[in-house]
């Protein structure tokens, strides 16, 4: 099976997302599907979003890491003559893929209605920030403002802190990962029945469901309780120990205990804790201040490649805690080829692109071979011009930009 | 929130009907992926065992009182709409009924350490001599074979592995992480389930047996991608910005009027600390915003002229900023700071959720419980046609062990008994 066609190949997407939704599209690269993202004639703002991998801020890695694989096409939406060729385009799409304010949608700019006469089985996933229908509709906000409203961001930080949204704008990405599945399960049933569908996604549905254990909602209907935040760990034990170069995470977890017991005791640095009195929850729980400060003690003794190896290997679950310097390094990755080299023509130099999240037809199987983020337009006369018959002069006026 | 019972609403958009999947994953980041499944319209059969007890069936939150490991309001939670049978794989008579499940099973799904199923055999080469066309998903922490093969952790770990730790948080505290754990609802349910999909397209198109591995440490370290490239490309490692931007300016979440120490959802550990998030994108918003705070002359002060400038002064315009939120109440600013054009939210809690009139009609259910419990479920993300999904409630432990010994294997009563008091359905 290696080597097999990714299952979405011959599969057309037309993507229509900002920052709220663009993981979705990104995600259906991944999956083998031809994702074709439509850019104003200004360009695509994201194409000007920080980091960058220039000093002058020309090349957004933003733009390259969430457009990666995609084609691209400009349209003019703001001139009539615009819209029927849009519909020509969407009549070659499975579907479409669009994020962002309510009132900035592209199906609420052309019109569900004159969508769907072109393509009546055309499978659309409309992500925003607060739903399509409900009171909070023209509201709007990216990342920070889901995080907030979702109940995310209320449980990160300390108890007598400010909270914190969680980095790398994972509000977004899990409105990005609803709107994937929403689109593929469109897709499924696309092909099964013949029928298009309209899918809602509020993200800050999406980005609740992060909330559902640590802030499950029978905390409050059952006992009257609101989570909170809780600082360094779930109680009793604390889970981030210092290390001597840095932080692990490590967790006693139920059934571990003896595990740990045997590794401290492998180290010297069981102190009291092989006392068989401490194979039961209740004492632990009770002595957790002490058992914390001997595993820290412990920790802090060591690297954090060592601690990790020699807990892994010994039974208890222990994690390094990573920057993206680590996980470049990490030999595990490397191992499984995870990291993708990307050659960039325009840059002169290859950059590595983050793996796959999944991979197909066998352990460490090969993600999809990844292409650099297309230039503004760069599929413009591809499918205009040759696969949709577009002439020369309305080529002019609607699409032609500034290549780059 | 309405009332859905244990029925599917006619309406209900099943585009998953006729899909069936066992399922062998437990805990959360497994389950999860398979409730939407279960929820638009497959027959999840979730295999469990007295001998290894689902921990989320005893993690909480516990009704009042005595309380069963059916009536935990997590496990009931990501187990919507799902079958369960009791069946110990480690008798060979249990691996042999699981093997013939799988054959007639879609999909099987499994989030052990590695090798697990293996070792039951009932890996994937084991399975597709039963089923050839079988979709087979393994989610290990990190790797279905090779020397890491049983290691393993929790969201926590998955979490300081993938390096969410070290962009999250201030940039002074230590890089403890996020509250939930994280990576068990996002990355690793919605990656699995988004392959599993895919692969069922793939199948209907005459793909033969589709193996999917999501590494559950690749998986998160994928939503990590910005981060991961800056650094591949530039050398550069970002600083923990805590609410702020790279881009906008001001962008943070600022205090607000504390909320009454009593009320109705008082209780212990309740806070009463307010906060409302401004993320300001543009010079028209921070301009609508210095109004509705009552200082049009901000928009005039050099220091704040452009984004760029505002992200030089970002000290300054915070603590001028939160001097004047201290004052509003979260919810109201944010809807006087939405109504002028600003982005913004009240920094919600679960609380505040519950009492929320459109989260409790559009998004959380309540269910009757298995036992009678009273059960307030999140639901499901995606919204056919604008719609809420009806669910329905996650079943007993062991609810639908005969019914589907008899009715999928084939089996007697008699037969299924003898099964029951040798201990294999248990």
């Amino acid at each position: 099976m290696a080597g097999a066609p990714l299952p979405l190949v011959g599969c057309r997407v037309l993507d229509a997302t900002d920052e709220l939704g663009v993981y979705a599209t990104r995600l259906l690269v991944e999956l083998g599907a031809e994702v074709v993202r439509l850019e104003p004639l200004a360009g695509d703002p994201l194409r000007r979003y920080p980091p960058f991998a220039d000093a002058d801020g020309r090349v957004s890695l933003y733009h390259l890491h969430f457009n990666a694989g995609k084609r691209s096409l400009t349209l003019d939406l703001t001139r009539p003559a615009a819209h029927g060729w849009l519909n020509r385009l969407l009549t070659t799409c499975h579907a479409l893929v669009e994020s962002g304010p309510v009132h900035g949608l592209l199906s609420t700019r052309i019109g569900l209605t004159a969508m769907r006469a072109a393509r009546p089985d055309l499978v659309v996933v409309s992500v925003t920030p607060f739903g399509l229908h409900g009171p909070y509709r023209e509201r709007t906000g990216g990342d920070l403002v889901v995080a907030a409203h979702s109940g995310l961001l209320w449980l990160n930080g300390r108890p007598d802190g400010p909270p914190h949204r969680p980095g790398g704008e994972q509000a977004a990405h899990m409105a990005g990962l609803l709107a994937a599945n929403a689109t593929l399960l469109g897709l499924f049933h696309q092909r099964r029945t013949g029928q298009g569908c309209h899918l809602d996604v509020p993200a800050t549905f999406a980005a609740s469901l992060a909330t559902l254990q640590t802030a499950n909602a029978n905390y409050v209907t059952w006992h009257g309780r609101i989570p909170a935040r809780r600082g360094m760990g779930l109680p009793p034990f604390r889970h981030i120990f210092p290390a001597a170069d840095g932080w692990v995470a490590l967790t006693a977890l139920p059934g571990q205990w003896p595990n740990l017991v045997r590794l401290l005791c492998d180290h010297a640095a069981a102190a009291d804790l092989a006392d068989p009195a401490y194979r039961d929850d209740a004492y632990r729980y009770e002595r957790s201040e002490h058992i914390t400060a001997v595993i820290e003690a412990f920790t802090s003794r060591y690297p954090k490649q060592y601690l990790f190896k020699v807990a892994q290997e010994a039974g208890v679950a222990c994690a390094p805690v990573n920057t993206a310097a680590d996980l470049a390094a990490d030999p595990f990755l490397h191992g499984r080829g995870w990291f993708r080299p990307v050659w960039h023509a325009d840059l002169g130099r290859v950059l590595r692109y983050p793996g796959p999240p999944f991979r197909l037809g066998n352990p460490g199987g090969a993600g999809a071979a990844l292409h650099p983020a297309p230039g503004q337009g760069a599929d413009n006369r591809a499918v205009w011009v040759d696969e949709l018959g577009m002439d020369a002069a309305t080529f002019a006026t609607l699409c032609a930009t500034e290549v780059r | 929130m309405s009332d859905t019972g244990h029925m599917v609403e006619a309406s209900s958009w099943q585009p998953l009907a006729g899909v069936r999947v066992l399922d062998f994953t437990w805990m959360i980041a497994g389950p999860l992926g398979t409730r939407l499944l279960a929820t638009f319209g497959a027959e999840v059969i979730k295999v469990e065992s007295y001998h290894r007890v689902d921990r989320v069936r005893e993690t909480g939150p516990h009704p009042n009182g005595p309380w069963s490991i059916n009536e935990d309001g997590s496990f009931n939670d990501v187990n919507l709409g799902k079958k369960s049978i009791l069946l110990n794989l480690n008798f060979p008579e249990g691996q042999d009924l699981a093997r013939r499940l799988a054959a007639v099973s879609d999909i099987v799904a499994a989030n052990f350490t590695g090798d697990r199923l293996d070792r039951w055999h009932l890996g994937f080469a084991d399975l597709v001599k039963v089923r050839p066309d079988l979709i087979f998903l393994n989610m290990p922490v990190f790797a279905s074979t090779g020397p890491r093969r049983r290691w393993g952790g929790i969201g926590t770990h998955i979490n300081a592995l993938a390096g969410i730790n070290s962009v999250s948080g201030f940039s002074d505290d230590p890089p403890f992480g996020l509250g939930p754990l994280y990576p068990d609802f996002s990355s690793n349910p919605f990656h699995a389930v988004a392959a599993v999909l895919a692969a069922l397209i793939n199948r209907d198109r005459g793909a033969g047996a589709q193996f999917i591995e999501v590494s559950q440490y690749e998986s998160t370290a994928s939503i990590l991608g910005p981060t991961l490239l800056q650094y591949t490309a530039t050398g550069t490692l970002p600083p923990r910005l805590g609410n702020r931007s790279p881009r906008h300016c001001p962008h943070n979440v600022y205090p607000c009027q504390a909320a009454p120490a009593s009320g109705p959802t008082a209780g212990t550990g309740t806070p009463t600390d307010r906060w409302c998030a401004v993320a300001v994108a543009t010079d028209t918003e921070w301009a609508a915003l210095c109004v509705v705070l009552g200082h049009p002359e901000w928009r005039d002060d050099p220091r704040f002229a452009t984004a760029a400038a505002r992200r030089r002064h970002e000290d300054v315009l915070d603590a001028l900023i939160a001097a004047e939120t201290t004052r509003w109440s979260a919810e109201e600013l944010a809807a006087r700071l939405q109504a002028a054009g600003v982005p913004a939210a009240p920094v919600n809690h679960a609380g505040d959720l519950l009492a929320d009139p459109w989260y409790r009609a559009e998004y959380f259910h309540e269910l009757a419980g298995p036992e009678g419990c009273r059960f307030a479920a999140h639901g499901e993300p995606i919204r056919p046609f604008g719609r809420r999904q009806p669910v329905r409630r996650a079943p007993l432990m062991g609810e639908h062990t005969e019914e589907v010994c008899q009715h999928l294997l084939g089996l007697s009563p008699d037969e299924v008994n003898h099964l029951v008091a040798a201990g294999v359905l248990g």
